[in-house]
């Protein structure tokens, strides 16, 4: 029993993991069609972000909760206004940009901080299941991806600026005549889902490490899954990332961490062959 | 009211309206005919912002406005009825209204006010509207429009593809909308009866041009119609 719960904890904290570090990848890529290739050097920001806070003396809770969104949003910004704006519509074209983008970010950060990995503790201790440690943070994790997923909802659901962007995203030149800039919502958009994935990286910060390249490592998961996601940013997201989080930590369990990556990325191909439009083309269509 | 002059634009580098004329007085609505191809979408995608102008003036109220991109149109007081009618599918009947209001800075209860005026609206106001039939996204575009408390109507096609028993509703809410608010109203059709029921006078858009105008006691009369349309 205890071990059957300490296991469930392990898969829901892969689950949420999971979830966290392709929620900003999902909004820009869902709401804008918009294939940003530096999302995983978003994530990357958001872990210098908090760390370099942390190391200057500051509360590691504001370093991650707050310094980092904020830091990497504000790069997001500036990175629409000056590479992604002239391109909207343009697949390739954005993919081209952001790959240089993500090159750049990498060599930059590297010649400022160097390549070697640093890294800072959970900040909370671990908790026993009968005989079985876990760590909290792995909690606080599940609780953080609780609590983005369901703010970006109430966010897009119940606000007025979150009505703005569905209309938009479904059609913006009848936006335009309806008295929307367009341009402006595309630049929230966009800042929004790079503030995200800079909470994601500061989030993931404690276990994964901080070196310059740590993106690479995390944004082929992050597509993986919106793509088997599908249309529906938040279900497809939520949906798989369940899924793909269940099927690589059990498998991580039952063999090793190699092989649960293994079988992860058999699953999403064979999912992606069976439905082409990720489970959101099939099921729960008409969620958000 | 309205004033444009001499306006001209086109898609990249094929001009399509060249040089069309056209005034409206407060309260008044303008048919604006013509077969397919002429212009008639085009122009007023023009007045709109949402295709820009190679040449000539808007002016709306005094104002000119043919610089201005399309949102800051809408918000200085042309409301836009699209061909196709342009409902955001995924959005519920509320939403769509909500949005326009939103998006001008209107009060809420604006979308409230515009429902006492289309109560066909009122039992689909959870529905998406993607799922309403063509007459009813007609009247949900019209009344998104009102949201945005507009003194300019621009209406493209309204009665395509629409049942007679919303085209009559239509002919109705025009009518009021003129007498209540004294909405200005331009108006794209191919629907002669709908044109003649509500347009004070029509012109006649051929090959980008202005090629006649054409009174509204003759637009009852589809033989002089006819004519006109043959030779001008």
């Amino acid at each position: 029993m205890d071990l059957a719960f300490a296991v469930f904890l392990q898969v829901a904290t892969g689950v949420a993991t999971l979830l966290i570090i392709s929620l900003g990848l999902a909004v820009i890529f869902g709401m804008m069609r918009v294939i940003n290739l530096a999302h995983g050097e978003f994530l990357m920001l958001g872990a210098y972000s908090a760390i370099i806070s942390v190391r200057a003396g500051l509360n590691i809770w504001l370093a991650m909760l707050v310094v980092a969104p904020i830091v990497v949003g504000a790069i997001g910004a500036a990175v629409e206004r000056v590479l992604i704006r002239g391109l909207y519509g343009r697949v390739l074209d954005t993919m081209l940009a952001t790959w240089g983008l993500s090159l750049a970010l990498i060599g930059i950060v590297t010649m400022i901080f160097g390549d070697s990995v640093s890294g800072f503790s959970a900040p909370l201790g671990s908790i026993a299941i009968g005989g079985y440690r876990s760590s909290s943070y792995g909690l606080f994790l599940i609780g953080a991806a609780i609590v983005l997923l369901c703010g970006t909802w109430a966010v897009l659901r119940l606000t007025p600026a979150g009505l703005i962007a569905r209309g938009t995203m479904q059609n913006a030149e009848m936006a335009a005549a309806l008295g929307v800039s367009p341009g402006r919502v595309y630049a929230a958009t966009f800042t929004a889902g790079a503030a995200i994935s800079g909470l994601a990286g500061a989030l993931i910060a404690p276990f994964s490490g901080v070196v310059p390249t740590m993106g690479t490592l995390y944004i082929a998961r992050a597509f993986i899954t919106v793509l088997t996601g599908g249309a529906a940013m938040l279900a497809g997201t939520l949906s798989a990332s369940a899924l793909l989080g269940s099927v690589s930590t059990l498998g991580t369990y039952f063999t090793t961490p190699v092989l649960g990556e293994v079988i992860m990325l058999v699953v999403a191909v064979l999912l992606l062959r069976l439905l082409p439009q990720g489970i959101t083309g099939r099921f729960f269509r008409r969620a958000l | 009211m309205i004033r444009i002059r001499d306006l001209s634009s086109g898609y990249g580098r094929i001009e399509v309206l060249h040089g069309i004329s056209l005034e409206a007085a407060r309260g008044t609505c303008v048919g604006i005919l013509g077969h397919n191809g002429m212009g008639k979408t085009t122009l007023l995608k023009t007045v709109m912002g949402l295709i820009p102008a190679t040449g000539g003036s808007i002016e709306l109220e005094g104002r000119a406005v043919e610089r201005l991109p399309a949102h800051l149109r809408a918000r200085a007081g042309l409301g836009y009825v699209p061909q196709g009618r342009q409902i955001f599918p995924g959005l519920t009947v509320r939403d769509n209204l909500r949005f326009a209001a939103i998006a001008c800075r209107a009060p809420a209860s604006v979308a409230d006010q515009v429902l006492d005026e289309f109560p066909e609206l009122g039992r689909l106001l959870d529905r998406p509207g993607g799922t309403l039939s063509g007459g009813e996204q007609q009247l949900l575009a019209v009344a998104r429009a009102l949201c945005g408390r507009p003194r300019l109507l621009l209406l493209d096609e309204p009665t395509e593809g629409i049942q007679p028993s919303i085209v009559a509703a239509l002919v109705e809410r025009v009518a009021a909308l003129r007498r209540d608010r004294g909405l200005t109203v331009l108006l794209v059709e191919q629907n002669l009866d709908f044109i003649h029921a509500v347009a004070d006078r029509a012109l006649l858009i051929q090959r980008g041009r202005i090629g006649a105008e054409i009174a509204r006691e003759a637009l009852g009369d589809p033989a002089l119609v006819a004519e006109f349309i043959g030779v001008a």
